[in-house]
């Protein structure tokens, strides 16, 4: 689908594509090629924020209040995930990451020290996987551009490994998200999910043994087992 | 005299009155920002709307409740993604719920579980446990005089596919009408819902 649709049929045809997005009253696929619309379609996009609102009028009146168990049961679990080391950069305080920077610089220093990792938090250990693909001897680089996003892949055969990194890259649609796939001769595996912080960046370490290429299509929230949307970004080693 | 422990409370607890929508937006952004203790707030705000939806999609006590939770875990990690530019904390975590409640539904195991509790339920002519009709605040009786003004056929496709949960090629088998008709129906409706909803808010502006 393309960004623009200026023949009054086609946008009829979008409107109700982007009404049933907001009803969620398409099948998977077709919900894909919604989103992949909406990522290009300021106009759409602004059809869609405005029919979210007016959904919410739907289910006005239907209120329920869960028991009071739910209630313990949802702040107890939000607090253990609080508590737990923080799923993301934007939600973590100034002295968690601290933590983290002064142990990466410790592990990385006794990398130095003795040719051997001594201790290997999983951050700094994902810092150094990721160095070690983009000065590997055998590192290729690849790069492409979807819309306004810049993506560049490093692969190297010898470490099994690539690293993706994106620029510019929007958010994913609500309630979706970007998601990558090693490209292997069995099919895509799934290598994890793409978030971009507020400048549209992100870079992510892939396994990718005996992987042809990379790819990243739009999954619903939390990611599929296998791809439901083609990939919309696409690179295939040489 | 001790009061009552906060279960025996729960049987009958009051739905609180609507937080403003600025008192939601801050509240998902102080999430955002790491302050789980906002938290609660933002659940005491919203959960009896979340549930209220999520049992209505599902119709089975026990489902909702599960989705219920899992709606407010998505919440709590996703709230560094709310773009309060984009659309209403209300809506934001609405959408979320209605996609979750609508994923439920369409799993085959579970679309069989509604089912029959549905049958049982409407076999045996219970009372409604959620007590709906008790609840309906003006709000509600403005938007269902608002379903009320679209047409019988508008406000039905809307219901089966956003309350019900059916897409947009089940709604045309169950009403026995081609997807085209179905398409059209839901498109006019929403876009009319749309109209009357903000009519009110229109004419204050002018």
């Amino acid at each position: 689908m393309a960004g623009k649709h200026p023949d009054p049929d086609e946008h009829e045809e979008m409107e109700s594509l982007v009404v049933a997005s907001v009803l969620d009253a398409l099948d998977r696929r077709q919900q894909a090629e919604v989103d992949a619309h909406l990522a290009t379609c300021p106009r759409c996009r602004t059809l869609e924020a405005s029919l979210r609102e007016t959904a919410v009028e739907i289910s006005a009146g239907l209120e329920s209040a869960p028991p009071a168990r739910l209630r313990v049961s949802v702040l107890d679990a939000v607090r253990a995930e609080a508590a737990a080391s923080s799923p993301t950069e934007a939600r973590m305080r100034p002295s968690r990451r601290a933590v983290i920077g002064s142990a990466l610089a410790l592990a990385a220093s006794a990398v130095v020290a003795t040719g051997v990792v001594l201790s290997r938090p999983g951050r700094s250990e994902e810092d150094q996987e990721i160095a070690r693909v983009l000065t590997a001897g055998d590192a290729r680089l690849y790069s492409t551009t979807w819309e306004s996003a810049q993506v560049t892949v490093v692969h190297s055969a010898s470490s099994a490994a690539s690293v993706i990194e994106v620029r510019g890259l929007p958010p994913a649609p609500r309630g979706r998200d970007y998601q990558i796939w090693s490209m292997s001769p069995a099919g895509p595996e799934d290598a994890g999910l793409l978030r971009p912080d507020a400048d549209g960046r992100a870079r992510l370490r892939i396994g990718s043994h005996a992987a042809g290429g990379t790819a990243v299509s739009l999954e619903p929230a939390g990611g599929s087992e296998q791809p439901t949307t083609s990939p919309f970004i696409a690179v295939t080693y040489s | 005299m001790t009061p009552p422990p906060e279960d025996l409370a729960s049987e009958d607890a009051k739905i609180p009155a609507p937080a403003s929508p600025d008192a939601l937006r801050d509240a998902i952004l102080s999430v955002a920002a790491g302050d789980a203790d906002s938290f609660a707030g933002l659940y005491d705000a919203t959960s009896a709307r979340v549930h209220g939806l999520v049992l209505r999609v599902l119709r089975d006590p026990a489902q909702a409740e599960e989705v219920t939770q899992e709606v407010y875990l998505e919440v709590f990690r996703r709230a560094a993604g709310f773009d309060p530019a984009r659309g209403s904390a209300l809506a934001w975590i609405l959408t979320l719920a209605h996609r979750r409640a609508v994923d439920r539904v369409r799993s085959s195991q579970s679309q069989s579980d509604r089912d029959v509790a549905y049958e049982s339920r409407a076999n045996t002519q219970e009372p409604d446990p959620t007590g709906e009709a008790a609840l309906a605040t003006l709000e509600a009786q403005r938007v269902r005089t608002a379903l009320e003004q679209l047409s019988e056929r508008q406000a039905e496709a809307i219901r089966l596919a956003y309350l019900d949960g059916l897409t947009q090629t089940q709604v045309a088998d169950r009403l026995g009408i081609p997807l085209g008709t179905a398409k059209t129906r839901l498109r006019d409706g929403l876009l009319a819902l749309r109209r009357i909803v903000s009519a009110p808010r229109q004419r204050k502006e002018e």
